[in-house]
């Protein structure tokens, strides 16, 4: 074929040109790592290796998330830990009460005891967290979850948190709780003979009414009892299964204690005439009331054999409660024991997971450095011989000879 | 001696055209000149035939240029869809280099978003997490605008390209014309053949104008030609010249059309103008460029939509229902200049499942409405509203038959993503009602946490009582506060589903009659994290594309449309490289000048002169021979 003197040349340069670029391309590779440089690359693996590195960040945030949960369910558990110590110390105290050998004094030292601890425990219910939130209050960050007062001679607790329990995003599947309401762990305990006193949704004035408890088994009937106001200052006890009037015209001040059938509560404030007040048995009883029981028990009277038959059946029945409450104690320290065992599993399960996709990330994207140098060779090698050849053709020409 | 002469002017003639090839091997296009040499009519003498005479020496008939005009046809249609696919490829790689960049899209953003998402949800109270939040909410927003930003300026960068690849083209067509104009002067001698450097002159700029845009060319006889665009416009005939203009789309004034001036009408080229760079512009602008912008701006908006949603379920640091955490464009409705009537037209997104990211018409034909999509789809009407594709259109006002309206759902989308909030309060972390069994329960019946299902319920903060019957087979809503009855006697299934006031929530086990559960406002509730992970869930919910792509899919998706027009456009460029490479090689195989065989022609036709001098020099010699004789 019939060449032209200025074809050799535009061939040859563009030889160099398409040698050249490929050996940018590999220098690009090499110095950057990576396989493709941009979407056109390889549209598929460059798709491909975006969802994987949001997978990738993804992952490393649930394992922050996961360490957050840990250090919050460490510190429930070592709130938890002292509360057990505390109930168990309680329930020593409860025995050595039932020994009937106690004179009124040890019983009294007993007492204040348990007062202390009383109040340690609410300390305790209101562990605040690492970020400055109540950890018992449920969702109620900034409420304290258990505040401690009294009506009359009735000292109690109240509840001011909710029943949320905060969960953490720890996969993309699995969420684990990091926290229990204080509802749960110290209140909703179920106990022998509890009871639970409300106003009527429909009450006009402030009377407010205490928690109730059983001060004397002996005599409770587990029936339903409604407190009416039928004048300012004066009230009726009826009960509600029987239908009997108890008590009727009793004359009310704050602060008042109510008692009845073995039952004990207080009112303040002043409720309005037609006001009502319900006592019903309830499943459950807090364990500042079976501490407050106890308190109360210790320090009555056990003059006589009744009220010795009373204080002994207290403290049994304070034994349970006490029971149930370390019960639910521990059946929470389960729980927090089996959500760290996921929590682990889980963080390997990630970290696992971690590992497997940035293989992946690095088989669609990361460059292979032994067949890239021996490309670059190759091509350096190709682009040296095309520079050598054209230096010995471009020599040739006839006009040296003329 | 008139013999040797002509044979002298003749290799006069060949050296200098030799000569002539060397001077001009290097130029651009050139086609190697040659010499047509024949012998001179022989001289009759009497009584011989005509024919059987003495030769007379020889002659020039002619300068030819070497050259094959079907390889010259050829080179111009490969090099004009060379031309189209280079461009097209030169400006979607500017789109694929702005998504190339790993930290530099729209992945890091979004995730860095995200994972503040979960640190509101692990600290729900924090404000250092919520500031955080919103920081990454406008990081967010901002790479959005940077990008849209970057396709805007292309998008400007390519109608200044289109608008001067047009004014090229004009400036050719007139050259070309003058050209045209030397071609048949220089060839009026009649028969002879126009001068080969005009022609190869005229072949140049018909290159130069195909490698702008794809045309057809008539050659008549004498060398000038007849050049035609998009299937059959005259640009250059033999007497006339027409211009190509560029001017706003009356559709969309963000986007130039190509038009024909015919003298009286003006007609839109737009469609029909095919190859070379101006078609790979108007290819890139319509096709690519588009398709990327809609997809980004859908992805903004998927992101503002759903956030503000469960934003509108959740429950802020003051106690009130959460507001937009974004706000963004809806779609853009643009009337055609054209348009004669006075209709009004709003549009609104009603689903981003079935959002697409591409352009809709609408148009009016005196009766009905049309609404049809770029990428298929339509749907026809009287008003007043006309769904498709996600989005809603309602139509209002006086329309003219033969209105129509441009609509592009997602394309401001990007554009106009903005953090809605500065206040971290307001980031609504926690749901808005929470529930509780009341502690004096006799059952032992449980109340699941409760979601948020419609955040506009104007009830849904309102403290609520279940109070179960007797016997507890069926329960009453009452109002918590004045003891006001809202529901009865609803039939109690344990763990079914009980919708109220916009929250959804189940209780379970057997409660006993006259046991209560609470609903209320979760005022307080400042360590309620559970509306943040429901937002943390965003991330990998199907929002888009039918509910089946997370906005991390789509945006891959957008890449990979990118990377794969871009990586298409080059491996058809470099076919058409390859191809524009052989056929140079065979019109230079042709046309190209060889300097070794002009230097044996050199020296070849150096004899032939040196020969012819040598004859005169003989008649000289034979000439003093006589007159020496005499």
């Amino acid at each position: 074929m019939r060449i032209s003197t200025s074809l050799i040349y535009q061939r040859a340069t563009q030889g160099f040109q398409q040698q050249q670029s490929n050996l940018s391309l590999i220098q690009q590779q090499i110095s950057s790592g990576l396989k493709y440089q941009r979407p056109s690359d390889n549209p598929a693996a460059m798709a491909r290796s975006l969802d994987l590195q949001q997978v990738l960040s993804r992952t490393a945030q649930y394992q922050e998330n996961a360490k957050v949960a840990e250090n919050r369910l460490v510190l429930e558990e070592t709130t938890l830990n002292g509360a057990a110590g505390l109930l168990q110390r309680v329930r020593e105290l409860a025995v050595r009460a039932g020994n009937g050998a106690l004179a009124r004094s040890d019983r009294m030292a007993i007492a204040s005891e348990v007062r202390e601890r009383f109040d340690e425990l609410r300390g305790l219910s209101n562990t605040i967290d690492g970020h400055g939130d109540y950890l018992f209050a449920g969702h109620q960050g900034q409420q304290e979850a258990v505040q401690t007062s009294s009506i009359g001679q009735i000292q109690f607790a109240r509840f001011s948190g909710d029943e949320g329990a905060r969960e953490m995003q720890i996969s993309s599947s699995r969420r684990v709780q990091t926290a229990d309401s204080g509802l749960e762990v110290f209140f909703r305990i179920p106990a022998g003979e509890g009871i639970s006193t409300r106003a009527d949704t429909g009450n006009s004035g402030s009377g407010e009414i205490a928690p109730g408890f059983v001060y004397d088994s002996t005599q409770a009937t587990g029936d339903e009892y409604r407190i009416d106001f039928t004048a300012p200052g004066s009230y009726d006890v009826v009960n509600v299964s029987s239908g009997a009037t108890l008590v009727s015209g009793a004359s009310y001040t704050p602060g008042h204690t109510i008692q009845f059938d073995g039952l004990r509560t207080a009112l303040q404030g002043a409720p309005a005439d037609g006001d009502s007040f319900t006592l019903r048995s309830s499943r459950n009883q807090d364990v500042f009331a079976t501490l407050h029981k106890f308190v109360t028990a210790l320090e009555s009277n056990t003059d006589t054999d009744v009220d010795e038959a009373r204080y002994d059946a207290s403290v049994a029945v304070t034994l349970g409660d006490l029971d149930s409450a370390l019960g639910r104690v521990d059946e929470v320290r389960t729980r927090i024991g089996g959500r760290l065992n996921m929590l682990d599993t889980q963080r390997d399960e990630n970290a696992a997971y971690q590992l497997h996709t940035e293989r992946t990330l690095s088989d669609i994207r990361d460059l292979d450095y032994a067949e890239a140098i021996s490309r670059l060779q190759n091509d350096s090698f190709v682009l040296q011989a095309a520079q050598q050849s054209f230096a010995r053709i471009e020599g040739n020409t006839l006009f040296n000879y003329l | 001696m008139q013999i040797g002469l002509s044979g002298l002017l003749a290799a006069q003639r060949q050296i200098a055209t030799t000569s002539h090839n060397i001077s001009n091997a290097n130029v651009d296009g050139y086609s190697r000149q040659r010499v047509e040499q024949g012998t001179q009519p022989p001289y009759a003498v009497g009584g011989l035939a005509f024919g059987q005479g003495f030769g007379q020496g020889t002659m020039v008939r002619d300068v030819d240029r070497v050259y094959d005009g079907f390889l010259g046809t050829q080179i111009r249609e490969v090099g004009a869809e060379h031309q189209r696919l280079s461009v097209f490829h030169r400006m979607s790689s500017y789109v694929d280099d702005i998504l190339a960049d790993p930290a530099g899209g729209i992945t890091p953003v979004l995730q860095d978003f995200f994972s503040a998402v979960q640190d509101v949800a692990d600290d729900p109270g924090s404000s250092t997490a919520r500031i955080a939040l919103l920081d990454q909410g406008s990081a967010l927003s901002a790479r959005f605008q940077a990008i849209e930003g970057q396709f805007e300026a292309l998008a400007v960068d390519t109608g200044k390209r289109i608008g001067e690849t047009v004014g090229e083209i004009n400036s050719m067509v007139r050259s070309l014309r003058e050209v045209n104009q030397d071609i048949v002067n220089s060839s009026s001698g009649g028969g002879r053949s126009a001068a080969p450097d005009l022609l190869d002159q005229r072949d140049r700029l018909l290159g130069q104008l195909s490698e702008r845009v794809g045309i057809q060319v008539l050659e008549r006889d004498r060398g000038d030609v007849s050049v035609m665009v998009a299937g059959g416009q005259p640009l250059i005939t033999e007497t006339e010249v027409y211009q190509l203009g560029t001017s706003r789309d009356p559709a969309d004034p963000q986007r130039l059309r190509i038009s024909y001036d015919s003298g009286s009408v003006s007609i839109d080229l737009s469609d029909k103008l095919s190859g070379g760079s101006l078609g790979g512009l108007l290819d890139f602008q319509g096709g690519m460029l588009d398709g990327a912008r809609g997809a980004l701006g859908r992805i903004a908006i998927g992101i503002a939509e759903t956030f503000n949603a469960q934003q509108a379920k959740g429950m802020d640091l003051n106690g009130a229902l959460g507001g937009d955490l974004f706000s963004v464009a809806g779609p853009r409705v643009q009337a055609n200049s054209d348009n004669s009537g006075s209709a009004s037209v709003g549009a609104a997104i009603t689903d981003l499942a079935a959002l697409g990211s591409g352009d809709y018409t609408l148009s009016y034909d005196g009766a009905n409405w049309t609404l049809a999509g770029a990428e298929g789809g339509s749907v026809s009407g009287a008003g007043p509203s006309l769904a498709l594709g996600g989005f809603e259109v309602s139509v209002g006002g006086a329309p003219a038959a033969g209105d129509s309206f441009l609509i592009q759902p997602t394309r401001l989308g990007a554009s106009s993503l903005e953090v809605a909030i500065s206040d971290p309060k307001l980031v609504a972390a926690a749901s808005a009602v929470r529930s509780a069994s009341d502690l004096g329960n006799a059952g032992s019946g449980e109340i699941s946490a409760g979601e948020v299902r419609d955040g506009a319920d104007p009830n849904l903060q309102q403290a609520v009582e279940l109070v179960f019957a007797d016997p507890p087979s069926s329960f009453d809503i009452v109002d918590a506060g004045s003891g006001a009855v809202l529901a009865t006697g609803l039939a109690y299934t344990p763990g079914a589903d009980i919708d109220f006031n916009g929250w959804r929530l189940q209780v379970s086990g057997s409660p006993a009659a006259g046991d209560r559960f609470t609903v209320e406002s979760n005022a307080g509730g400042s360590a309620d994290n559970r509306n943040m992970l429901a937002m943390g869930e965003l991330q990998s919910a199907g929002v888009l594309e039918g509910g089946s792509a997370s906005f991390q899919d789509a945006y891959s998706a957008t890449v990979g449309f990118v990377g794969s027009q871009t990586r298409s456009a080059d491996i058809n460029r470099q076919a058409q490289e390859s191809l524009v490479t052989t056929l140079n090689a065979r019109r230079e195989s042709v046309s190209g000048v060889n300097l070794d065989e002009e230097a044996a022609n050199l020296v070849r036709f150096q004899q032939a002169y040196q020969a012819a001098a040598r004859v005169i020099g003989v008649a000289d010699d034979l000439f003093a021979s006589l007159l020496n004789v005499i």
